[in-house]
């Protein structure tokens, strides 16, 4: 088996413990922190599958199972992206009220040391939490990611078939 | 934005070049112990702990208890809200190129 490695993103956010869990777990509505992907779950439950599609439905990027739901304090899931071979990695949320705000941990574990799926992840934990935390403390994402995020939108025709939703079904099992 | 406090907590803890090398130990080591650490050390346990602390104190290190071992992570979150507080949208693209023109070359 080949090694698997965790890293941790740790930030304070100047907002209630509950406005970051209803940030963190929104469904059926646009994400900015998450590459302004919408997520699905048939219920926020441990147990339940989750995928992250683009805004119309078309096309997911990311899949993956609710492992814990424990609201506003800890939401854990596993995740896997639609395109590549490799297995889950899980992500951890641990939210902590401090000084007034929430203190917001995620963890990543599992993800597969020199896969591509390692280079997301990494790139994605400062992307999530600090687009997180704009969002929430100014209503939106700063102007360069509001510019990455159009540019994805742009793109979003060159999407290979790999993402389109219909291959991903909640029942498809994901291992 | 972070306030000047936590500013000022990043950058003295990054102005030792013992803790900036902790830091690049737990880039290739996540979840590293104290023990971990100290390995690449010649001074005292208790230097280190002071190191880490001082780390801690500015978010630049994370810990997690597992069981009754403590495990270190580099939190790269601070470095990234520094870097957000100079960095304009044109010159950070030109800031990278010329940068990647200096590894290229070096």
């Amino acid at each position: 088996m080949s090694e698997l490695k965790s890293a941790v993103f740790k930030v304070y956010i100047e907002a209630p413990i509950q406005s970051v869990w209803d940030a963190m777990t929104r469904e059926k509505e646009v994400l900015p922190h998450f590459y302004n992907s919408v997520m699905h779950t048939p219920e926020l439950a441990a147990g339940s599958p989750l995928r992250m599609c683009s805004p119309d439905e078309k096309f997911t990027a990311v899949v993956g199972e609710i492992l814990e739901v424990d609201a506003p304090r800890r939401f854990v899931h596993t995740t896997m992206f639609t395109q590549l071979e490799d297995a889950p990695s899980k992500v951890t949320y641990e939210l902590e009220e401090k000084n007034g705000g929430t203190e917001l941990i995620m963890l990543l574990a599992d993800v597969p040391a020199g896969s591509k799926s390692e280079g997301y992840m990494m790139s994605g934990g400062p992307f999530i939490t600090e687009i997180l935390k704009r969002v929430i403390d100014t209503g939106r994402p700063p102007l360069k990611h509001r510019l990455f995020l159009v540019m994805i939108g742009l793109f979003g025709f060159m999407t290979p078939k790999v993402f389109r939703t219909e291959n991903w079904s909640f029942d498809r099992k994901i291992s | 934005m972070l306030d000047e406090e936590a500013q000022d907590a990043i950058f003295s803890a990054l102005s030792h070049g013992a803790r900036r090398r902790i830091l690049d130990l737990l880039k290739t080591m996540p979840g590293a112990t104290v023990n971990d650490v100290c390995k690449y050390f010649d001074v005292s346990r208790v230097m280190i702990l002071k190191h880490i602390r001082v780390l801690e104190i500015a978010d630049l290190v994370v810990t997690r208890k597992v069981g009754r071992t403590r495990q270190l992570y580099l939190n790269a979150v601070p470095l990234q809200a520094v870097h957000d507080r100079w960095a304009t949208e044109y010159g950070q693209f030109w800031a990278s190129r010329v940068m990647d023109l200096k590894y290229q070359l070096e």
